[in-house]
């Protein structure tokens, strides 16, 4: 975690928990195991959209061993996650008949064509999810993870990931 | 004629990949294993209206390629006519897909016209498992329109594979 100490050290005194927190949840002593936690942290940096972020995570998850295919995957689900909250939290939102039954006429292939597993896939995407705040969009996610034999205390901990994420995006940001 | 949802006939045929005897190959229902597959036909070599759909094909090969997809043509012309053709038109010289010789498969297809015994200008998209999900037929004068080939392509590829798209009458996102 080499890259993200440094980043840390640029926090101000006032963003301590947030950078207490963020040691915690990466530490993989949690319910998760080292590649679910180094993806869902690599897919919430890239959501985020900070530079500083993204660099950090990237090689101190490159450092801990993530496999290619689960960086590419953490890419992808980043990038779908853009289109995909935009659009269904519009069609929830709105919540009319006239918008659910048009086709969405997107291409979004690469859900189905994972390169480490549906499962992690889908589990990368919860933090977006998170991230972008739509309950049904919350909801289906989680149904999706639970379907795939994956636990509550898991799906908890990959939304505190994206939390703290969030949290240190605007703590850099005061810092600067 | 063979249709959505049937299975593409399997083949074993040769083709012609570039502008030399070396560019002569063979291609079969498991070449470019993976990958969609759209496979255009046109009535024979040396005619005035084919090259330009081919070319035009050709010329979007790369949006092809960026949806997964491999462009194939083919007629039911030998091999060596089309590596001949390919020579003596200067617009297939640079062509960046496989022309292949095809006449058992286009019968197979139902796409031979029944007067002239040649390909009527038919047109497949194949799935990677190779079932059909597109197919098209015009007449032997009517040429085709490749943006229309890479809009239909686009439509059968837009799945809403996100769990979002949950729709009302489904089983519940709760439960």
């Amino acid at each position: 975690m080499e890259n993200i100490a440094k980043l840390l050290s640029q926090l101000p005194e006032e963003a301590k928990d947030i950078r207490i927190n963020l040691k915690r949840v990466l530490a993989a002593e949690e319910s998760l195991d080292f590649e679910q936690t180094w993806g869902t942290a690599l897919t919430c940096a890239y959501f985020i959209r900070d530079a500083g972020i993204i660099k950090a995570i990237l090689a101190d998850a490159k450092a801990a061993g993530l496999s290619d295919a689960i960086l590419s995957d953490a890419k992808a689900a980043a990038c779908l996650m853009g289109q995909n909250t935009v659009y269904y939290r519009f069609r929830h939102l709105m919540n009319s008949e006239q918008y659910n039954q048009r086709p969405a006429n997107l291409r979004m292939m690469r859900m189905q064509q994972a390169a480490s597993s549906k499962l992690l896939f889908e589990l990368f995407s919860m933090g977006p999810a998170a991230l972008k705040g739509c309950e049904m969009c919350l909801k289906a996610h989680e149904a999706q993870i639970k379907a795939g034999g994956l636990s509550e205390d898991q799906i908890h901990d990959v939304v505190r990931i994206s939390a703290v994420l969030s949290g240190l995006a605007v703590a850099l940001d005061t810092a600067r | 004629m063979i249709t959505v949802g049937d299975s593409f006939p399997q083949f074993k045929v040769k083709a012609c990949n570039g502008l030399t005897k070396e560019n002569l190959i063979e291609l079969t229902s498991e070449s470019y294993g993976g990958q969609w597959k759209i496979f255009f036909f046109y009535p024979k070599d040396f005619t005035f209206v084919c090259p330009t759909e081919i070319v035009e094909f050709s010329k979007n090969v790369e949006e092809f390629a960026d949806r997964d997809a491999v462009v194939i043509g083919g007629s039911a012309d030998n091999e060596f006519c089309h590596l001949a053709w390919r020579n003596e038109h200067e617009d297939l010289k640079s062509l960046k897909l496989p022309l292949i010789a095809a006449p058992k498969l286009a019968r197979e297809l139902g796409i031979l016209d029944i007067e002239e015994n040649v390909c009527l200008r038919a047109t497949f998209i194949v799935d990677p498992q190779g079932i059909v999900q597109y197919a098209s037929c015009n007449n032997l004068s009517v040429g085709r329109n490749v943006k229309e080939v890479i809009r239909v392509l686009d439509a059968i590829q837009s799945d809403e594979l996100c769990p979002c798209n949950w729709k009302k009458g489904e089983a519940t996102i709760n439960g």
